[in-house]
């Protein structure tokens, strides 16, 4: 009867490393396929973007960045990361403290008149957006891409960032205003800071989505000088169809940043998910 | 008017919490709400984008749309994605979560960052790495069923009407079990233990205590996700476009693609919207029904 119990242990444990390694390898699998085919050297004919690269080289990669323009993507995607994330999240944690924090006549109306926006979907307005940007010479710009989102971003961040700021104790801010801080100083230095981990992981994520963004850019960027990378790499991927290794350089380097921004911030990303997505 | 007293320290305080939410609150007038409001109203004009006339045709667009058999077969193909999000993707994350979840789990980290890492990739890098995995010609999966000697289900994956869907589906919950399980992980550490130790105190089995103790618990959770699945399945885009843009034959159409070929293809802008007015109204019905669940459970 032990001996049994013991076996059918054993088994168990097999199955469940089984399942576990197998589901690792489905997970990495499709990716290490894609980077190793970057590095298998052109050859006469076509090459077996499978083959594991027997005398690896760096020439695609050189090629999809130079001549591929990867590096004009990679900069207009930061060139758009950055001041996006920075003032949405600037935007949010204002707003978050006021709705969580402040007493003022209509909060909880306006907060839902907010809310409302969380279950609009973008192709709701993409069309309007278009012809505004448009009617403000936008179209064709980086500023297409940034200025949209400091409204379509609000929703879901001020979501957030209320509930943040919720959680913490409000005595700091009686402190605070005793020791003669005005509000705004109070936000800044008392309250801001103790979100840290908060504004951590919103960053983590406005970031990852600015990265893989490709709906609003697809709509707004006919010109190649503008486009940032997942646009950019589709397009890419269509001039050089036949040449699979540099496709595969093209995805590699579009794909790489975000992948150690992720592996860098691996906790922020799955626990940010978590609060967003189970506590709200 | 009620409610504020115009006492000047209420006035005050008023205006102070206003600079709080303003900048904000423009921003979000100016780029949702508002075009929100214009594709409504656009809805109900034939226009095409560039003239300067637009035609009022009141609800001529929307009349049209329910006659297209290009919609209903986007829509039912969206409800496909429905059910299998729900099915694959969501009980391939929770099955994950309870392998992780057991006692002495050696690298639990580095599954758990590896499962959702597929999650962080561009869409469009998903569709390209998939693309090569279903090639007819050097892709892996057909040439693995070659080698088995099922050269019968070697197929033309994107090609082929009658697989596409499921195709893209396999591409799209590659990048959705790992959410899922890191969701349910999270689920399972808030359980409170002392049900479990009840029941294994009152001599359940562990069959038992699954399905009357730990599903019951879960049950929020999985709402949660299923709602979740539903408005992402809605509103699915990027991995179709990258990878059949709708096609063959509009066998993988979607709203979302039907409705952007209609506004900016086809230059239909007054269609276009109602289109997308039809995908809000069903994703807002959708999402507040996940709001108030989740309002309820606070």
């Amino acid at each position: 009867m032990k001996q049994n119990l013991v076996s059918h242990k054993f088994t168990g444990k097999v199955l469940t490393y089984f399942f576990l390694i197998l589901f690792f390898f489905i997970s990495i699998l499709p990716i290490w396929w894609i980077w190793q085919a970057a590095l298998i050297p052109k050859g006469p004919t076509n090459i077996d973007p499978f083959a594991f690269p027997t005398n690896p080289t760096f020439d695609n990669i050189v090629e999809a960045w130079t001549v591929g323009k990867m590096s004009s993507y990679m900069i207009n995607s930061i060139l758009v990361a950055v001041p996006r994330v920075a003032v949405v999240l600037f935007l949010s944690s204002l707003a978050g403290y006021a709705f969580g924090k402040l007493k003022f006549f209509g909060r909880d109306k306006v907060f839902s008149f907010i809310l409302f926006g969380m279950m609009i979907p973008i192709q709701a307005m993409a069309i309007p957006l278009y012809y505004n940007i448009q009617r403000l010479g936008m179209i064709n710009t980086r500023w297409a891409l940034i200025l949209p989102y400091f409204g379509l971003s609000m929703p879901f961040d001020i979501f957030m960032m209320r509930a943040f700021f919720k959680s913490l104790p409000s005595e700091l801010m009686e402190s605070a205003t005793i020791d003669g801080c005005n509000e705004f100083q109070t936000f800044l230095h008392i309250m801001l800071p103790l979100t840290k981990p908060a504004l951590l992981a919103l960053m983590v994520f406005e970031f990852m989505w600015s990265w893989n963004d490709f709906f609003l850019p697809m709509l707004m960027i006919y010109n190649d000088e503008y486009r940032t990378l997942p646009l950019g790499l589709m397009y890419f991927s269509g001039r050089y169809a036949t040449d699979q290794s540099l496709v595969a350089a093209g995805v590699m380097i579009s794909t790489l940043p975000i992948i150690v921004v992720y592996i860098i911030f691996q906790r922020q990303f799955v626990e940010g998910l978590t609060v967003g997505a189970v506590k709200g | 008017m009620s409610g504020p007293t115009w006492r000047s320290g209420h006035l005050w305080k008023w205006a102070k919490a206003m600079l709080f939410i303003l900048p904000a609150l423009l921003f979000y007038i100016i780029f949702l709400f508002i075009p929100v409001c214009n594709t409504i109203q656009l809805s109900f004009y034939d226009w095409d984008g560039a003239s300067s006339v637009m035609k009022f045709i009141g609800i001529e667009n929307y009349k049209e749309i329910f006659m297209d058999d290009i919609f209903w077969k986007a829509l039912s193909h969206n409800i496909f994605w429905i059910v299998f999000t729900i099915v694959v993707p969501v009980l391939t994350g929770f099955f994950l979560a309870v392998l992780l979840n057991q006692k002495g789990i050696r690298g639990r980290m580095l599954f758990k960052v590896t499962f959702f890492m597929p999650a962080v990739v561009s869409l469009v890098a998903v569709g390209i790495i998939f693309e090569w995995i279903y090639n007819p010609s050097f892709g892996i999966l057909d040439r693995a069923l070659k080698a088995i000697g099922l050269n019968l289900l070697a197929l033309d994956w994107l090609g082929d009407p009658n697989v596409v869907l499921w195709a893209l589906l396999i591409a799209g919950s590659w990048t959705y079990y790992g959410f899922c399980m890191v969701i349910y992980m999270a689920a399972f550490s808030g359980l409170d233990v002392s049900y479990l130790e009840v029941a294994r105190i009152e001599g359940a089995n562990p069959f038992q205590t699954f399905f009357y103790v730990v599903a019951p618990l879960l049950r929020n959770t999985t709402t949660l996700l299923v709602l979740n699945s539903l408005i992402g399945s809605f509103k699915v885009f990027d991995i179709v476009y990258v990878m059949t843009k709708g096609g063959p034959y509009y066998s993988s159409e979607v709203i979302s693609t039907y409705m952007f070929r209609t506004a900016f293809n086809f230059s239909e802008v007054g269609k276009g919207a109602a289109i997308s007015v039809v995908l809000a109204v069903i994703i807002a019905c959708c999402s507040s029904a996940y709001l108030k669940y989740e309002e309820r459970e606070d």
